[in-house]
């Protein structure tokens, strides 16, 4: 069993074509894990057991009959429950939508399904994607701690061995922050370039959908699989995705990387720091140059994200806060209720600095490949802790969680985080890479090679329920 | 310009304009909330030229050209 814990899909896939290992072993594997571990951690708010097995003995059979669809054919995957998946509850971790039952796929799961996936079960998050400490879910890190989020479910479950791979949404940070949270890589695409159909939406023009697991060469195959236009998504659009695992080579020699000398590394946990530069350094012996840059943010651009945020979603939500406000959790109802009573001048004057702030960092990274920061300021906070003090200032678990993934929400930009390090207290620590527009590319080909010189994305957390 | 956050008090008459009732105990983190995104998002917003325009639906076709 252990064996099978330390696979990715890139192993598993070979296991399955080569013969040695069927979808259902895996399948089963899975779901004795998540029977063993889940009390523990309450990463999945719904297990599909039966009909994953179904799946599973379907893919087998393909499999075994000649048509081998591509390397997620057979594989034990998640989705985080904002996504619609067909016939099965989504109900985005809420009392309001406890009882919905889409009739048709979200984009993205339809891809999934087509690409030959097994769909495990329904992840937990935060709320509506609307926080970051994704209740009731732990880390599988250490229990005592929170999985960050808003896709805390999907980062603890790919963390925990529960499954391979599982989908995240990401407004402000939720693909990112859990990721770095749960010691596991998840990138969010560049806005546009992965269908949202049938995702419940947070803020139409923050939000992105993209994939997290446990290994780099894992995000560009389900990259690849799951980017492309969409007419259901007007905002999904048609420009060429590549074969995102051809630029896995490790070679980063003449890459420029801008380290910022602002913002980034202000109030970070020192062990986050080290782990950073630890990183940059790497980057320098793998032959790329280092390029101090001044990006053009400040705590103001926390400002502007949370009033757009905010009313977007106050939008979205308009109507059942009306009819169901009681079902919101305190902390959402807060944001929802605020987000009502925000003045129009304010969400437009967010919008009017957004642009602002876009066209300024554009300029800092003409000359640079890839932007190169901590994802978070700190390792997971604990449960039940709202707030942290990290150098100047008091800070809620939503706004040290937004700081430094929101900035690249706002501009769009793709973005990917990386475990780069553990604290002292045993948790791991996120090296977040930034790239250019519809670029995933270099951002992917930046993580690989870091990740091909260390070795942080192979270790795993000593797990409740487990004699390991 | 200044923003001066609104009496908690208050909230209700504004809430009740558009048919929403707000949760007493969140009137006052409400009303902290909007004085400070308020405050920050003007500070930044007041030094943009006025015909600095919103981007009111973000539009990925506008990045194409930078990533070429």
């Amino acid at each position: 069993m252990s064996d099978i814990a330390d696979l990715d899909i890139t192993a598993a896939a070979a296991a399955i074509s080569s013969g040695s290992l069927t979808s259902l072993d895996l399948t089963e594997w899975t779901l004795q894990r998540i029977a063993m571990v889940d009390t523990h951690l309450k990463a999945f708010i719904e297990v599909l057991a039966d009909e994953a097995r179904t799946s599973a003995e379907m893919a087998d059979a393909e499999i075994r009959g000649g048509t081998y669809r591509g390397p997620l054919h057979g594989i034990p995957i998640a989705i985080k429950a904002l996504y619609d998946v067909k016939g099965v509850r989504t109900t985005a971790n809420s009392k309001v939508r406890q009882d919905y039952v889409p009739q048709t796929d979200s984009t993205v799961v339809e891809k999934l399904k087509d690409a030959g996936a097994i769909i495990l079960g329904m992840l937990s998050c935060h709320e509506f994607a609307f926080g970051f400490d994704s209740a009731p879910t732990r880390n599988p890190w250490n229990t005592g701690h929170i999985p960050s989020g808003s896709s805390g479910g999907t980062g603890a479950a790919i963390a925990a061995g529960l499954c391979f791979a599982g989908t995240g949404t990401d407004t402000g940070g939720s693909i990112r922050a859990p990721s770095a949270a749960n010691g596991i890589a998840g990138i969010k695409p560049t806005y546009g370039r992965v269908s949202r159909a049938g995702v419940a939406a947070l803020s139409w023009s923050l939000d992105h959908a993209g994939p997290m697991a446990r290994s780099v060469r894992d995000l560009a195959i389900l990259l690849g699989i799951v980017a492309g236009p969409d007419p259901r998504d007007p905002h999904a659009i048609d420009i060429a995705v590549p074969n995102y695992t051809d630029a896995l080579n490790g070679d980063i020699r003449g890459f420029r990387l801008g380290v910022p000398t602002n913002y980034f590394f202000d109030d970070i946990q020192p062990a986050v720091g080290d782990a950073v530069m630890g990183a940059v350094r790497q980057f320098e012996n793998l032959g790329a140059a280092i390029v101090p840059i001044a990006v053009p943010f400040d705590d103001r651009v926390i400002d502007s994200w949370v009033a757009i945020a905010m009313s977007e979603a106050a939008t979205y939500h308009q109507l059942s806060l009306r009819s169901k406000a009681d079902l919101y959790g305190e902390d959402v109802r807060l944001l929802l209720e605020a987000g009502e009573l925000t003045l129009a001048t304010t969400y437009i004057n967010a919008q009017r600095a957004r642009l602002s702030w876009n066209s300024s960092l554009m300029s800092a990274i003409r000359d640079i490949d890839a932007i190169v920061t901590p994802t978070l300021p700190n390792t997971a906070m604990k449960v039940g802790e709202t707030s942290i003090r990290i150098g100047r200032k008091e800070e809620t678990v939503f706004e040290v969680s937004a700081r430094l993934c929101a900035p690249f929400d706002m501009a769009g930009l793709p973005a990917a985080s990386i475990p780069c390090g553990f604290a002292p207290n045993g948790l791991p620590i996120g090296l977040q890479i930034v790239g250019k527009p519809f670029n995933e590319e270099t951002v992917l080909k930046v993580c690989h090679a870091f990740e091909s010189v260390t070795e942080y994305h192979l270790r795993r957390p000593r797990l409740p329920g487990l004699q390991n | 310009m200044t923003s001066k956050a609104i009496q908690t008090e208050r909230l209700d008459d504004i809430a009740m304009m558009v048919d929403l009732s707000v949760k007493e105990a969140n009137k006052v983190r409400i009303a902290a909330l909007l004085f400070s995104i308020r405050k920050g998002v003007l500070q930044k917003a007041s030094c943009l030229p006025p015909e600095n325009p919103p981007v009111l639906i973000f539009d990925p076709r506008r990045q194409i050209p930078e990533a070429q």
